[in-house]
């Protein structure tokens, strides 16, 4: 069952007086619980891609699905409505807001939500990213992999049924990187969450049960190897 | 080619590369500056302003004779230094018109050089005369004349040609063609003189060529300065009632001159009034400057001081945007120095265009500002003040600079990376991770929490403005709610004294002391819309008895006289003053038991018994009738029939009197007089003796009037006036009833005791005499207009003209007062307004910092599903903060003072309490500027959460 899906979807920019297609034309659905990996160059055009598709950017043309209902369809309110309660992040800089304590940026979701925090799900979540002794901190007192750990936890805290990361290992070193990927594998195995990923580390991409590869703002690859099956 | 890497071009390159940054950063720092160089310049011009107000009203000069025919020597002034400048106006005649009459004609003289400089002709129209038959004539001269004043007009006036020290009364038909109408000064001039004696002071001036009719002689008069240091300089005299202090000009050479002039022209008063007068005038104003220039000075201090915080603030916002810059630079090696020459230059760079900005926003702002005041606010740029403000302004903004500046450049690099400051922050601050919250409340106040100094500056500068925004508002609602525009006359117009007669405490003198005629009230009452006329008269007598009671004893003139005389002496102590259990010893000790002065004038006034000074005073019957349930009555009742025929009078007296010193530190007598047992005395205050009031209602009482056909001077000396010049008159008067000192400042006042009141046909009855009035109330008949006045005070001019009375117009004075309260109102609400705008500004300005900073913050916040209403939310409440704070102790603050001011001065501080006004402009501005914020958040939503991520 697909959970979303982009019908050609294009999104445009303005280089000087040049126009760029980030994304042209992309037709893709994601199958609920999938883990995916969206590869290609520098450039390709495949954070764009992951943008428009989780609603951080709106597309030039083309429409995303998300269930039956384009996200086009979604006012302002209605698509913070989303973002918090089905939609989870993960930035390559963490993102995490510097004045809230690691558990508070967690609740940020819950919070904005105004729902009480279902400890349990929260606590399961907290101790399989290994953070529970950085809970206090505020994010610059945390080492990187520390921080997207956090960020991670966020991203999961108000049950997501996709979680979209955007290079989650790229500021991190080769075995931070390794931990990082391996807990978000895991955990949206764990909790039965879409984890649309975007990674131009080939050995991070292997992992996926599904691989994309963008060049140029086009879906040129659609794989699923061997060794995900 | 490529161009040399130096600390300028890296500033320069800052500075291009981030220009929106440096838009908002420069804007924040125009209106810091804006804040205090507008408030400096606007005070600066103010000041300008009523300096030139008053040299275009008043002229430029200090002291002014009447025909000076060689009184002075000048040039001696000049020699001992007490003579800055001098100039002479040459009267050539006084001109009038047939059709007006003599009474509103002017002086005609030509003005020497330095004499032009001291009367600063300001023109309206036209210039000075530079040919014989032109003449440049003060409009309200002209106006009086009967003439519209225009520009090549012909006027022919009749002249009486000047002869040196006064004029001749036949008169020449002389034709002028105007060529100058100049701004008023006689007029203002005669305002602040105690008299109408027009003329003295020429308000027409022709070229100096033009020749004096054959036959005649010039009037010189003297215009003049003196030397700031004899004018400064205090000099203390010796008069029979201690010891005075006055300038040294005005000890040397003012009295000096004055002497010689009162020797000179001993029947003719106006020449020393004139001279008095003018300086005294000048005297005040200059006193109102230096005092406006302290204030101004601290104002200036405060505003730049709140100025160089907004300063700090606005560069603190920037420099953290920086900090991964700065740290970057601090990696790749560069020295603290070398951090604080790059920034420290682009500050200075900053400064550069900064500071002419504000400096020409803030001229333009005054300027729009003298502009909408139109006359009542000349605009006399001072540039030195531009200048020096600006020089401030850049090194305001440089010192401003350097504070976050030394800050930034001691952090490591890698603090300024990786942000460890807000790590140090929450262990020094305590936070705890808060399992239950809502977002926009917690984000709001760790913010505020992590980045208090920030908000310092904002709020230091709201407390300011809120603070005296205050004040000004409580001055305002004085100035304008609750002033309720009545005139200090008692009636639509009265008529006063326009001189300082010779007038004797104990003689009456009718024919030298002229009063107001019956004649002078039947010409008033022919004027069909005087609707009625009541008038106060006095005399001098005494109170004859067959032997000093104590009470009269307490009051003796001589006690008040020897007490006077000796005020610096060790006569009274407040040692030997414990000693005085009597009024006996209190008038033994003062002076030796002898009333010397009694003594005297019984043997010239044959009085037999002994005898004490008092002033009858007499309101016409209808003014005692509308006050009749005023009067405090001790005894008897008050029957204004029996007052009417002679029959009784009223006794002013306290029942019981005390004599009261006031001591001042050092043990010397601060004041001393008469007080009602009853009134409770201050801390400083000692009873020496008391006496209980031995006249009862119904009681009879001689009065002794004396008149003198010549003018008794040099009282309280052997000189006293001869027999033959005087003549008697006794009557025995019925105490009807005894009343308390009253002060009806509307209508009627007496606050000596033992004085006597009764009205004003009672008077003449009981002294013997029919007297004139010292003043009239007159009544206008229906409401007064610019146009009824205009008419009305030209017809009591007519009347009183010439004479040592003059007409005041209580519209008139309502329409003075209510014009420069409307003055002061606009200009207090003007900077009351700008306060709040420029504050306003710096604090939205501040907040669309922070927002521009944490644009990163907002995409985060979007991304994990934040909405407007919650991004707004966080903002808003850290402006509410911000507001609440500010209002507190702004308002506080204010409370504070006001109690303290309350307590120190008690009643005399009359100042309201005012706080809501600045409470609905602080609510109200809080309000717009949120507003302000929803906008500017939502502007930064059109973005794309990946923007708002990426900006940084």
């Amino acid at each position: 069952m697909n959970i979303i899906e982009c019908k050609n979807l294009t999104k445009e920019y303005l280089s000087g007086e040049n126009v760029v297609k980030a994304v042209d034309d992309v037709t893709v659905s994601f199958r609920q619980g999938e883990f995916c990996a969206i590869t290609g160059p520098s450039g390709s055009g495949k954070s764009t891609f992951l943008h428009v598709l989780s609603s951080l950017e709106n597309p030039t043309s083309g429409n995303v699905y998300y269930g039956e209902k384009s996200l086009s369809s979604y006012n302002d309110n209605q698509l913070s409505i989303l973002r918090r309660r089905r939609f989870g992040f993960v930035f390559q800089a963490y993102n995490l807001v510097q004045e809230l304590t690691g558990y508070e940026n967690i609740l940020l979701p819950v919070m904005l939500d105004n729902k009480k925090p279902d400890e349990e799900y929260l606590n399961k979540v907290i101790d399989m990213l290994g953070i529970r002794d950085r809970l206090g901190h505020l994010p610059s007192a945390l080492s990187g992999g520390q921080q997207q750990r956090i960020a991670i936890a966020r991203a999961l805290s108000n049950r997501p049924a996709i979680l979209f990361a955007d290079e989650p290992t790229g500021n991190l070193d080769g075995k931070s990187g390794r931990e990082v990927l391996s807990l978000l594998k895991y955990v949206s195995k764990q909790l039965g969450v879409t984890l649309i990923l975007v990674t131009h580390d080939l050995h991070v991409a292997e992992q996926a049960e599904r691989i994309l590869t963008i060049e140029d703002g086009k879906i040129v690859k659609d794989t699923r190897p061997a060794a995900s099956v | 080619m490529k161009k040399k890497l130096t600390i300028n071009t890296l500033a320069l390159g800052n500075l291009k590369k981030r220009k929106k940054q440096y838009a908002v950063l420069i804007i924040g720092i125009v209106l810091a500056m804006v804040f205090s160089s507008a408030t400096i310049f606007f005070i600066s011009c103010t000041k300008s302003s009523n300096e030139e107000f008053k040299r275009r009203t008043m002229g430029n000069f200090y002291f002014y004779l009447f025909a000076d025919d060689g009184i002075v020597d000048v040039e001696k002034g000049v020699r001992d230094g007490y003579v800055e400048e001098y100039g002479y106006a040459h009267i050539l005649g006084y001109a009038y018109t047939q059709e007006k009459g003599v009474e509103q004609g002017t002086p005609v003289a030509w003005l020497d050089e330095t004499a032009k400089e001291l009367y600063y002709p300001y023109f309206e129209e036209g210039r000075y005369p530079e040919a014989k038959g032109e003449i440049a004539i003060e409009k309200e001269a002209a106006l009086r004349l009967g003439i519209n004043p225009e520009i090549g007009e012909q006027i022919t006036l009749s002249m009486q040609t000047a002869n040196s020290t006064d004029y001749f009364s036949d008169c020449v038909e002389k034709t002028y063609t105007i060529v100058g109408i100049l701004a008023d000064k006689r007029k203002n001039i005669e305002k602040y003189l105690n008299t109408m004696w027009t003329p003295s002071f020429a308000a027409a001036f022709v070229f100096e060529d033009e020749e004096i009719t054959a036959g005649g002689k010039e009037i010189l008069c003297l215009y003049l300065n003196p030397t700031e240091k004899s004018l400064n300089e205090k000099v203390a005299t010796q008069t029979p009632a201690g010891t005075a202090y006055s300038s040294a000009f005005e000890s040397y050479f003012v009295n000096g001159i004055y002497d010689k002039i009162e020797s000179l022209y001993a029947d003719n008063y106006n020449y020393s009034n004139l001279l008095r007068d003018i300086h005294s005038f000048s005297y005040d104003t200059n006193a109102d400057v230096s005092n406006s220039s302290i204030l101004s000075i601290t104002l200036a201090v405060v505003l730049m001081l709140a100025s160089c915080i907004g300063i700090v603030n606005a560069f603190s916002s920037n420099l953290k945007e920086r900090k991964k810059q700065i740290g970057m630079l601090r990696a790749v090696g560069a020295t603290k120095r070398q951090i604080i020459n790059i920034f420290g230059r682009e500050a200075f760079l900053i400064s550069l265009i900064c500071a002419p900005v504000s400096v020409l926003v803030s001229y333009f702002a005054v300027k729009i500002y003298a502009l909408l005041m139109g006359d009542s606010f000349i605009f006399v740029p001072d540039f030195t003040v531009l200048i020096i403000t600006a020089a401030v302004s850049v090194v305001c903004v440089m010192l401003a600079a350097l504070v976050p500046l030394i800050s930034a450049a001691k952090i490591s690099p890698m603090q300024a990376i990786r942000n460890v400051e807000l790590n140090r922050k929450m262990k020094n601050k305590k936070i705890k991770t808060q399992s239950f919250f809502k977002v926009p409340v917690l984000i709001a106040r760790r913010s505020m929490k992590l980045h208090r100094a920030r908000q310092i500056g904002v709020t230091l500068i709201l407390i300011i403005t809120i603070f005296a925004s205050s004040f000004g508002l409580a001055i305002l609602k004085a100035e304008l709610i609750d002033t309720s525009w009545y005139t200090y006359y008692t009636g639509d117009y009265v008529v006063r004294r326009s001189t300082y007669a010779d007038t004797s405490h104990f003689l009456n003198m009718p024919n030298i002391d002229k009063k107001i005629s019956l004649n002078n009230i039947s010409d008033i009452l022919a004027y069909p819309e005087f609707k009625s006329v009541y008038g106060y008269k006095e005399a001098a007598s005494f109170i004859v008895t067959d032997e000093y009671s104590d009470y009269m004893k307490l009051l003796e003139f001589d006690l008040f006289y020897s007490l006077r005389y000796k005020l610096n002496s060790d006569l009274l102590t407040p040692e030997n003053t414990a000693a005085i259990t009597d009024v006996n010893k209190l008038f033994e000790l003062c002076c030796g038991g002898e009333h010397q002065f009694y003594n005297k004038l019984k043997q010239n006034t044959e009085a037999s018994a002994q005898m004490r000074a008092t002033v009858i005073n007499g309101y016409d019957a209808v003014m005692i009738e509308n006050c009749i349930d005023r009067f405090e009555v001790i005894d008897g009742k008050i029957d204004i029939d029996k007052l009417e025929s002679g029959e009784e009078i009223l006794l002013v007296a306290y029942e019981s009197a005390d004599f009261v010193i006031s001591w001042y530190d050092d043990g010397s007598i601060q004041s001393f007089g008469i007080y009602d047992t009853q009134k409770e005395k201050t801390k400083d205050q000692t009873v020496v003796t008391t006496a209980q009031l031995d006249i009862k209602a119904g009681d009879t009482i001689k009065l002794h009037s004396v008149y003198s056909d010549v003018f008794e001077c040099d009282w309280g000396t052997e000189n006293y006036i001869e027999r033959e010049h005087l003549s008697f008159c006794d009557k025995e008067v019925k105490v009807g009833a005894i009343i308390k000192p009253f002060d009806f400042s509307d209508s009627m006042s007496c606050s000596t005791p033992m004085s006597i009141v009764t009205t004003a046909n009672g008077l003449d009855i009981v002294t013997g005499q029919n007297h004139g009035y010292e003043n009239l109330n007159i009544s206008f008949d229906g409401e007064i207009d610019d146009f009824s006045d205009t008419a009305a005070t030209e017809y009591l001019n007519g009347i009183f003209a010439g004479s040592y009375f003059k007409s005041l117009s209580g519209y008139k004075e309502i329409q003075d007062d209510m014009y420069l309260a409307r003055i002061f109102i606009i200009s207090l609400l003007s900077v009351v307004i700008l306060m709040f705008s420029i504050c306003a500004s710096i604090v939205n300005n501040a907040l669309t910092a922070k927002i521009r900073e944490s644009k990163k913050e907002i995409g985060t916040l979007r991304a994990v599903g934040a909405s407007v209403k919650e991004l707004t939310g966080i903002y808003v409440r850290q402006l509410v903060s911000m507001f609440i704070w500010g209002m507190s102790a702004g308002l506080g603050g204010y409370t504070v003072i006001h109690i303290i001011l309350k307590l120190c001065f008690g009643k005399s501080y009359a100042m309201p309490y005012l706080i809501w006004p600045s409470l609905v402009i602080c609510i109200l501005l809080c309000f717009i500027c949120s507003i302000n914020l929803y906008f500017k958040i939502k502007q930064e939503m059109k973005h794309s959460i990946v923007e708002n991520i990426r900006e940084l």
